[in-house]
C-alpha cells in the first residue's frame, strides 16, 4: 500500500514528460515552423486557408507599405511574398528574423500574426567602447 | 543564524553589483536597452536547474541515510527552485515581449517545458502539504524530486532538440556570443544569485526542521475540542 502511494507522482511525472516528448516527436510531421524551401514544397498539403507557421528573413527592400504591408521571407533559398494587415513589431525590418503565422492566398502567404526571432547572438551597438 | 544573515548580507550586496552591471553593459544593436534584461533572466534560469538538480541529489541522499536534514533541504532547495523559475519566466516574458512582439507562446518547447518544469514542482510542494507523516513525505518527495529532475535536461537542450522561437545558448563551452561585458554582468548576477539561493536554503531548512518538530509534538497534543465528550445517555432515561 505504502510503495503503491508514492509511485504515483513518479508515474505522473513521468507520464507528463512521456506526453511531452511524444507530443514533440508528432509535431515534428507538422514542425513549429517550416523555412519558405519547405513551405513551396509542401503548398499541396496546406491548402489555402490551413494555418501554418512560416519562419526566415525578410528580403531586404521587399518591405512596401503602400496599401496593405507586403514583404518577402527568404531562408537563402526560395522566397515567399507575405501580405499582412497587421501592424508588425518594433524590431521589425530589412534582414529580420520573423515567424509569421498565417496561410496560403493564391500563392503568396498571407500573415496574421508577425513574431520576431532572435538569434544568441548579442552585439554591442556601433560606437560603444568597452571600459565606458 | 549567523550565517544566514551573512549569506543575505553578501547577495544583496552582490545583487546590487550585479545590477549596476546590467546597466553599465552595452545595450544591443537590434534590441537595444531591452536586451540587459538577460543579465537577470539567464542567471535566474540557471539557478532553477541548480535548485532542482541539488533537490534531486537531497533527496536521493535521504533515501540513502534517513537524515531528516536532508529531507528539509531536498523541500527548501525545491521551494527556492520554483521561486527562481517563476523570475526566468517573467523576466523571459518581458523580453520577448520588447523583442519578439508577443510574451508567450506555447508551441514553443522551451517556454512550455519551463511551464511544465514549474508546475511540476509546484506538485512537488503540493505532495509535501498533502502527505502529513514525515517519513512518508521524505520518501515520496525524494522520488519525485529525483523523477522531476530529468526535466532539467530537457528544458535545457528544448532549443538544441526543436525548432523554437527561443534562441540557443549564447553561452557555451566553446564561448560566449556577446560582448565581454555582458559576460560579467551575467556572471556577477550568477554569483550573487547563488549567494541569494544559498541564504535561502539555510534559512528555510531551519525553518522546516523546526515546522517538524513543533508539529510531531503538537498533533499527538488535544485538540480544542477534544475535552468535550457526547453525554452517555442511560437506558430507560
Amino acid at each position: 500500500m505504502r510503495n503503491k502511494l508514492f509511485v504515483f507522482p513518479a508515474l505522473g511525472v513521468i507520464g507528463v514528460i512521456a506526453a511531452f516528448l511524444i507530443g514533440g516527436g508528432l509535431t515534428s510531421n507538422t514542425v513549429y515552423y517550416l523555412f519558405p524551401d519547405e513551405a513551396i514544397a509542401q503548398q499541396s498539403s496546406f491548402q489555402d486557408g490551413r494555418v501554418f507557421r512560416l519562419g526566415g528573413r525578410v528580403v531586404p527592400g521587399s518591405v512596401d507599405t503602400s496599401d496593405e504591408i507586403t514583404f518577402d521571407v527568404t531562408d537563402g533559398g526560395a522566397s515567399i511574398n507575405v501580405v499582412t494587415n497587421r501592424t508588425p513589431p518594433q524590431l521589425f525590418g530589412d534582414d529580420v528574423p520573423v515567424l509569421l503565422e498565417g496561410y496560403w492566398e493564391d500563392g503568396t502567404f498571407r500573415a496574421t500574426q508577425i513574431i520576431i526571432r532572435h538569434d544568441e547572438q548579442y552585439i554591442a551597438p556601433d560606437g560603444y567602447k568597452e571600459g565606458q | 543564524m549567523k550565517l544566514r544573515y551573512a549569506l543575505f548580507g553578501l547577495a544583496t550586496v552582490g545583487m546590487a553589483y550585479g545590477f549596476s552591471w546590467a546597466l553599465r553593459m552595452p545595450a544591443d544593436a537590434v534590441q537595444g536597452e531591452s536586451a540587459r534584461i538577460i543579465s537577470v533572466h539567464v542567471p535566474t534560469s540557471w539557478l532553477a536547474f541548480l535548485a532542482f538538480g541539488l533537490t534531486a541529489v537531497f533527496g536521493l541522499a535521504w533515501l540513502a541515510t534517513k537524515r531528516s536534514k536532508l529531507d528539509h533541504l531536498a523541500a527548501a532547495s525545491a521551494e527556492i527552485g520554483v521561486l527562481f523559475t517563476a523570475l526566468a519566466l517573467i523576466t523571459g516574458m518581458i523580453w520577448g515581449n520588447a523583442t519578439w512582439g508577443i510574451a508567450w507562446d506555447w508551441g514553443d518547447a522551451r517556454l512550455a517545458s519551463t511551464a511544465m518544469m514549474f508546475f511540476v514542482y509546484l506538485g512537488y510542494l503540493a505532495l509535501r502539504r498533502a502527505t502529513p507523516d514525515a517519513t512518508q513525505r521524505a520518501r515520496r518527495s525524494a522520488i519525485l524530486g529525483a523523477v522531476g529532475a530529468l526535466q532539467v535536461p530537457l528544458v535545457y537542450f528544448s532549443v538544441n532538440i526543436w525548432r523554437t522561437l527561443h534562441q540557443t545558448q549564447s553561452v557555451r563551452p566553446d564561448g560566449a556570443s556577446m560582448p565581454t561585458e555582458t559576460l560579467i554582468s551575467m556572471l556577477v548576477n550568477l554569483g550573487a544569485f547563488t549567494l541569494l539561493y544559498l541564504a535561502l536554503l539555510v534559512w528555510r531548512t531551519d525553518q522546516l526542521r523546526i515546522e517538524e518538530t513543533y508539529l510531531a509534538k503538537t498533533s499527538l497534543a488535544p485538540n480544542a475540542g477534544t475535552a468535550v465528550v457526547p453525554p452517555k445517555l442511560q437506558p430507560g432515561s
